[in-house]
């Protein structure tokens, strides 16, 4: 293996696909990138049994062949060097030379080397960006307790008769839907629960590209891919499904308010400061007089109290929430302001943004019940 | 491992006897054959009691681990003498569950309301993850010089 590459570009791909490096390698092989110099391509992969993630960049390659070089190493070095940068293995290392600097590198046996899992064929597109948006939006619901592993995934759901893609995801104490329409999928209705944080980071990796390809998992496959123009991430899916979201949203609601997201987000903020403990309520009571009262603390600790101007229908209500779980849905929120839809202090709220449309991201909030 | 004062009801009275007959049993030596999962030892674990940990060099103090993690259970069968390294990671995902337990605990105490989610709500105890590589023992080819301070 032969070949010269712009460093930008190198960069780049590692990047790209050591974000699939295990932490803690079972094997010490998994720790590898796999380089790969055919043509006038230069294509890097990483692969741990659960995530695999394969991208490619322009070089100029005079000896075709392939190289195991340690992830984070080959990381940490492209990420300092400029210029132009050559690789050239010889025997059991491969030299990197970039400027004035030389390395050299010992590599990891091919032969150990699992093959990539072969990704699924392509169910729909959709923008880069918008994928990216909306697989944030829901995050902030992902459960990050690894004990309870199915709650750690989103849900992600094909209606082939609408033509969209319906993410999701819960914790428990909220659970946020958001909806994509989607181009040329042409398969049954479908479901499958993808691991959040590496379909975080896969969305994340490929928010600046116009298209991505989805293929969900289909019978023995299990594995989800996501695909652009020049990388490939598959993500083995997870056992089990999430709960029906139907069946959790209300759908009649006796109070509904609308309130302008910075000014309340600020205001949680403020009050939420006087809580000594992290799961301490914040009260928001929504008066007649169109404002938002917003109280935290407890009578025999420090108090705080703020107000932000609300509009309300259905009556005064009295409701408290983790002010965490709150800011998480305001924040996800792409909106100026956000409606509230309660049905009483004690069944769940339903937050999405003002005068957006069903497909927007609906953020379900369990409240937190008062003793008093 | 210290036992928490709650759990201290589900030992038997004898327990200091029992994991001491244990001890003796491992000749002092961890004998931890890789049910730690931490995969750092082939075979045996070289830890003896008193002496340095291999890769970390802490002093190694054995005790007793119920491989079900069943207090009650204390047939020989189902105990090991482990050092405190395979223990704590042998006993990993039972603490991710109890951990994950409290937490849910402190929030419904709290009055936070939840979702019923129905079976996705019990918690499954995680795999054992392999611990990431100890630290190497310091190569007698180099050696930091220090100041000669007065």
């Amino acid at each position: 293996m032969k070949l010269t590459i712009d460093h930008a570009d190198l960069a780049a791909a590692v990047s790209y696909a050591a974000r699939s490096l295990p932490a803690r390698p079972p094997v010490p092989v998994l720790a590898g990138l796999l380089l790969d110099a055919t043509g006038d391509r230069l294509r890097v992969s990483a692969f741990d049994y659960e995530v695999s993630a394969d991208t490619s960049a322009p070089a100029t390659v005079t000896e075709n062949g392939r190289a195991l070089i340690s992830g984070r190493l080959l990381s940490d070095i492209v990420s300092t060097v400029r210029g132009d940068v050559h690789l050239e293995l010889r025997g059991p290392r491969l030299v990197l030379k970039a400027g004035s600097a030389r390395f050299i590198l010992p590599t990891l046996p091919l032969e150990e080397y699992p093959a990539l899992p072969e990704p699924g064929a392509t169910a729909g597109t959709l923008a880069g960006p918008a994928f990216a948006e909306a697989v944030a939006q829901v995050a902030c619901a992902v459960s990050r307790d690894e004990s309870l592993p199915i709650l750690t995934g989103v849900g992600l759901r094909h209606d082939n008769e609408a033509a969209t893609l319906t993410l999701y995801a819960t914790d428990r104490y909220r659970f946020a839907v958001r909806t994509l329409p989607w181009k040329d999928a042409d398969l049954a209705d479908t479901s499958a629960v993808i691991p959040g944080r590496a379909l975080t980071d896969a969305a994340k990796a490929t928010a600046d590209d116009t298209t991505v390809d989805l293929a969900l998992p289909t019978g023995g496959s299990g594995l989800f891919t996501l695909r652009s123009e020049h990388t490939t991430t598959t993500i083995r899916a997870l056992e089990g499904e999430l709960p029906k979201y139907d069946a959790l949203f209300p759908t009649e609601f006796a109070h509904t308010a609308t309130v302008e997201i910075a000014a309340l987000k600020a205001a949680a903020q403020r009050v939420a400061l006087v809580s000594t403990k992290k799961d301490a309520p914040i009260k928001l009571t929504f008066t007649a007089d169109s404002t938002l009262v917003l109280e935290g603390g407890t009578d025999d600790d420090a108090q705080a109290v703020d107000n932000v101007d609300t509009s309300l229908t259905g009556g005064e209500l009295t409701i408290a929430f983790n002010p965490a779980f709150l800011l998480d849905g305001l924040n996800a929120l792409a909106a100026e302001s956000v409606q509230f839809d309660f049905t009483s202090p004690t069944k769940p709220a339903v937050l999405r943004g003002h005068g957006s449309d069903d497909q927007a991201l609906r953020y379900l909030l369990m409240p937190i019940r008062l003793s008093n | 491992m210290p036992i928490r004062p709650e759990n201290r009801h589900r030992y038997p009275p004898d327990w200091p006897q029992i994991s001491l007959a244990i001890k003796e049993r491992a000749g002092w030596q961890c004998e931890c054959e890789g049910e730690c999962g931490r995969g750092t030892h082939p075979g045996r674990c070289p830890n003896r009691h008193g002496a340095p940990a291999y890769g970390t060099g802490s002093t190694v103090c054995l005790t007793t681990a119920h491989l079900d993690h069943t207090p009650e259970h204390c047939d020989p069968d189902n105990l090991r003498a482990m050092c405190q390294g395979c223990h704590l990671h042998h006993d990993a995902g039972h603490h991710a569950v109890t951990r994950a337990q409290t937490r849910a605990r402190a929030l419904a105490d709290a009055g936070q309301l939840a979702v019923d989610v129905g079976p996705a709500a019990a918690p499954v105890m995680p795999p054992a993850r392999p611990q990431a590589a100890l630290p190497a023992a310091p190569s007698a080819a180099t050696e930091q010089l220090l100041l000669d301070l007065p």
